[in-house]
């Protein structure tokens, strides 16, 4: 069921045998996937059921680093979490974003991929995939015809988009009817209180904005509120740990990274309809696939580099009745937009000439594209590198509304994240004139000498302006409490077990302990399954 | 640059240039590099830049050209692509003004660059 804290009318606590801190992503995931369970469960939402001003306002905090976008805009403060705003391209990890590399600092996951890969598959589900298909199998099952880049220079593989899923309208139903399950809305998560050694948690308060006040008892708690949000939760309760609730080895809040990226360069191909018949994003059997390209194991060993990709953006010039008609067909796809359609088909009924010849050339002559191709770019995405000095820290002269220091953001970036992109695009250049393709010519900015500020300089090139449509982060906040055996090393063990805490556990991508060039959610719903599949089995 | 220009670039270089403007990068029939390389002052520019970062660009390219010139004009082409597709194969790369293009590629350009200095 779901109620709201401000109506409630008992007195006394609430109690449960699991309590979870969040319903985003990860926490919609582990309480829907344990509803049917003999666990009495309540989720502790801290906004309401759609988007509130004051609870968003609590979201808000400085950004002093490189530049971020506001933090109070890059996540949703409500029933479903920032799943309300997302994109819904998914990936899985590859398993090198696993492992220990040696030019990596602090790289590798205390698990392996394997450990994974079975909860992969249920949350592709979860996030309403229509299509299961591993990379290697999209370019034969859908007739793509393959760049022709040397498979030993260059990966090709997909991203795939969900619909997007918002989890707060897909999941609720299921979960309002859930026997066993209680969701509080406008649960604040004021205190954690903790035994004096604080190795175990006896309580949490939550707070709403009206005042209401409960605390919440249960054998077992998960904090699943964001990257961000988990750090400044966890710094901000410092009753018995005067650095902040599991910070003993100054670990919480560091390591906060996200995907930099951004238009690198230009390309210009004799033939860009072929090239982007290869490389474009493509709409197959009722999803939506982006191809990109990323370095093999084995180059990425030797030129010392991390797993970013690389993908081609474009610009089509087309018609206004030929944009109509691609912008119709997406709709009917059910990718972008929604109807109403009439619009669509108004601009194609006066334009209807020009529709006609390119519908001749798709269908009766076989061409592939019925666009002209105006620009291609390429875009380059980071796999950033652990950085303990990127972190998320208290506000200690700026509180929120309950009185908590606002989080300030100091995201940083890596010399070694500018020179794996370049070796990438090196790479890519190359295979481009090899296989006469095309031709790449990098921007300025980005072959200036490598650096740790080096994305600084995107925001004063030309490109900037030119292409200020194209963000320049993902907005995928990862890291803050990564994950590792070692207690120095990590927050959370490999099972997202607090070290030193018996019955506290954290979800979400701030236990990454590196972040792949993969968007996370897709990651962030396997490991949250992984969780509830854990959780069940600890608390039997 | 229009085609009808760009001939009548490149033919008006070649009373100046003592490489034959047949030999300026050309990797395939269809590259677009083409275009660009008809035109000697552009590649020329490039042969600049690329020879102001490694010294020993222009006596590599110089002796490119002496190599190619030992074959028929015919094969002087294929023997060209070849060798560029070597070091695009084996990421002996530059990137020269944000072009990605391999080194051969460059050497020639810095030996027209020379070439049109002396000229």
């Amino acid at each position: 069921m779901i109620r709201d804290l401000d109506e409630r009318a008992e007195d006394g606590g609430i109690e449960a045998d699991l309590c979870i801190i969040g319903a985003g992503a990860a926490g919609i995931t582990i309480a829907h996937a344990l509803r049917d369970s003999s666990l009495d469960v309540v989720v502790l939402e801290a906004g309401g059921l759609e988007i509130e001003a004051d609870s968003q306002a609590i979201y808000e905090g400085d950004v002093v680093g490189l530049d971020y976008y506001p933090i109070d805009t890059t996540r949703l403060r409500y029933f479903g979490g920032s799943t309300n705003h997302w994109s819904g391209r998914c990936m899985k990890l590859d398993p090198i974003d696993f492992e220990v590399r040696d030019w990596i600092p602090d790289s590798g996951w205390p698990i392996e991929r394997e450990t994974l890969l079975p909860y992969y598959e249920p949350a592709q589900a979860r996030v309403e995939l229509p299509n299961r298909l591993e990379y290697e199998q999209f370019w034969e099952e859908f007739g793509i015809e393959r760049t022709g880049f040397d498979a030993e220079k260059l990966i090709e593989n997909v991203d795939q988009r969900s619909p997007p899923t918002r989890f707060g309208e897909v999941y609720r139903d299921d979960l309002e009817a859930a026997e066993r399950c209680t969701i509080w809305l406008h649960a604040n998560l004021q205190d954690i209180k903790t035994s004096a050694d604080a190795d175990h948690v006896e309580s949490v308060t939550v707070r709403s904005f009206k005042g209401k006040e409960a605390k919440v008892k249960a054998k077992a708690y998960v904090l699943a509120t964001g990257a961000m949000e988990n750090a400044r939760l966890l710094l901000a309760n410092r009753a018995t740990e005067p650095t902040g609730f599991g910070n003993r080895h100054d670990l919480v809040g560091r390591y906060f990274s996200d995907h930099a990226h951004m238009l690198i360069g230009d390309i210009v191909s004799a033939d860009g309809v072929a090239l982007l018949d290869s490389a474009r994003r493509q709409f197959r059997g009722g999803a939506e696939f982006h191809p990109r390209f990323a370095l093999p194991d084995a180059l990425q060993a030797e030129y010392r580099v991390t797993n970013s990709a690389c993908w081609l953006v474009s610009e089509l010039k087309a018609s206004d009745g030929m944009a109509a008609a691609a912008d119709l067909i997406e709709r009917m796809r059910g990718m972008e937009g929604r109807p109403p359609y009439s619009d669509s088909a108004w601009r194609i009924m006066a334009n209807l000439d020009d529709v006609a010849v390119a519908a001749w050339q798709r269908f009766v002559q076989g061409r592939k594209t019925i666009q002209e191709i105006s620009y291609i770019g390429l875009f380059g995405c980071t796999d950033p590198v652990p950085n303990p000095d990127s972190r998320v820290l208290l506000d200690e002269e700026d509180v929120d509304s309950f009185g908590m220091p606002r989080a300030v953001l100091d995201w940083r970036l890596t010399e070694l994240d500018h020179v794996s992109l370049r070796k990438l695009a090196e790479v890519i250049g190359a295979e481009l004139a090899r296989t006469g393709k095309g031709r790449l010519k990098l921007h300025d900015w980005f072959m200036e000498e490598p650096s740790a500020d080096w994305m600084m300089r995107f925001h004063e090139s030309p490109e900037a302006e030119t292409f200020s449509y194209l963000d320049w982060i993902s907005n995928h906040a990862i890291g803050t409490t990564r994950m590792a055996d070692d207690p120095k090393k990590g927050v959370v063990d490999a099972d997202g077990k607090m070290h030193y805490v018996d019955n506290f556990w954290i979800a979400g991508s701030s236990v990454f302990p590196t972040s792949g060039s993969a968007q996370p959610t897709l990651t962030i719903v396997a490991l949250a399954l992984r969780m509830a599949d854990h959780l069940k089995e600890k608390l039997a | 640059m229009k085609r009808r220009r760009l001939i009548k670039l490149v033919t008006l270089s070649l009373s100046v240039l003592a490489i034959p403007a047949s030999l300026l990068p050309r990797l395939r029939a269809d590259d677009v590099f083409n275009d660009l390389f008809g035109d000697p002052g552009f590649a020329a520019h490039i042969g600049e830049i690329h020879q102001a970062k490694e010294r020993q660009a222009v006596t590599r390219g110089r002796k490119l050209v002496a190599d190619l010139k030992s074959h028929p004009l015919p094969s002087m082409q294929k023997h060209l692509r070849a060798r560029a597709e070597a070091d695009l194969a084996s990421m002996d790369v530059v990137v020269v003004d944000g072009w990605v293009m391999a080194r051969a590629e460059a050497d020639l350009c810095a030996a027209v660059y020379a070439d049109r200095s002396l000229a």
